[in-house]
């Protein structure tokens, strides 16, 4: 509970955030090719002869930066509402949910998960 | 305290609760072109220059691959988050960094559009198949100014809120436990591209037919003839 907060925005419960967002984006283009990202948030490069590169997954590598402070803590690029939240829920702008990510209320560390 | 939605009451002038956004994307650049794509970031700053000036900027770095041009995945250790604050933040304006941590605070003595450039383009370096770029650089606190003659404006929470040079306003406000978000909010992100999002939070900026809605249209143009694309779509209209 943030005492800063006017009465009628505080909470004891749980705290959790959304994030609604136009998905997936569009492709973008480089020097080396195209980067397409698909609905489920793998990212591939597409170069000028066609091959293909996997470049990760959108959502699943953002788990490893909402862990980050234990490993950096100065190159940390966590959200500054991060500790004040246990779970966030990204839609897409017709209400479907696409990732969910939690944060263990013991060990403090984040997990996602899909629908 | 008895708390209402967020409302802006700027006198002599209709309220207008609705934001207004814009997305630009620059001209793609070399890989190596670290040089070109701070002269991006100096010419997006220079283009609202008149009307925006940053107080405090938060700049992420990353190592860029050669190979694709774009940011490297799971390098160790990542480049630090800085954080710049100009002298003359105004009593009750806040520094909010938006990652958690925080990064340390680096007092600079101008965070103008040329020493913008050269702070973040301080560090050089290179590693076989990268080189040291930015990604991220986001206004944390923002003075905006009008060409309306008022010396203050005045919200239902806050009260009256002065300007701190004339015509300029601050932003983000923290008082009382009450916060206002900035007048404006600039981030550049430089992924496969450049692309700067600019966010207006209050009229007079907001404003449809004002003369800083007008300028802000106008730089954007300026912009768009410098080759930069408006992503209009993603707007808030």
């Amino acid at each position: 509970m943030d005492p800063a907060l006017p009465r009628s925005l505080r909470t004891t419960g749980a705290v959790e955030a959304a994030l609604v967002t136009r998905w997936p984006p569009p492709t973008q283009h480089t020097r080396a090719g195209t980067v397409e990202t698909a609905r489920n948030g793998d990212i591939t490069l597409v170069t000028g002869n066609g091959r293909r590169i996997a470049r990760g997954n959108f959502f699943e590598d953002y788990v490893a930066t909402l862990n980050h402070p234990a490993r950096s803590p100065s190159a940390a690029r966590v959200p500054v509402s991060e500790p004040h939240v246990r779970a966030l829920t990204v839609f897409d702008v017709d209400g479907n949910v696409l990732y969910r990510y939690t944060r263990n209320a013991r060990t403090g560390v984040w997990t996602g998960s899909r629908p | 305290m008895d708390w209402k939605p967020t409302m802006t009451d700027l006198p002599e002038c209709d309220i207008e609760d609705r934001a207004w956004s814009e997305s630009l994307t620059a001209p793609l650049t070399e890989a190596d072109d670290v040089e070109g794509r701070l002269n991006q970031l100096e010419a997006a700053f220079q283009a609202l220059h008149p009307m925006v000036r940053p107080l405090a900027v938060e700049v992420e770095t990353c190592w860029r691959e050669l190979e694709t041009g774009l940011p490297a995945r799971n390098t160790y250790p990542d480049p630090p988050v800085r954080v710049f604050v100009e002298p003359g933040v105004p009593e009750g304006v806040v520094v909010l960094p938006a990652t958690a941590g925080p990064p340390p605070i680096v007092s600079v003595p101008s965070l103008g559009p040329k020493a913008l450039h050269a702070l973040v383009g301080a560090e050089r370096a290179q590693r076989p198949g990268l080189v040291l770029d930015w990604v991220r650089c986001e206004t944390l606190t923002v003075a905006a100014s009008t060409s309306e003659p008022i010396s203050a404006l005045r919200t239902r929470q806050l009260g009256v809120v002065q300007a701190f040079e004339p015509g300029w306003f601050a932003g983000p406000i923290d008082k009382l436990g009450y916060r206002l978000l900035p007048p404006i909010r600039i981030w550049l992100f430089a992924d496969a591209s450049v692309t700067m999002t600019i966010v207006v939070h209050w009229s007079y900026w907001a404003r449809a037919n004002s003369k800083e809605r007008a300028f802000l249209e106008a730089a954007c143009e300026r912009l768009d003839r410098a080759g930069w694309v408006r992503d209009s779509d993603d707007g808030m209209r």
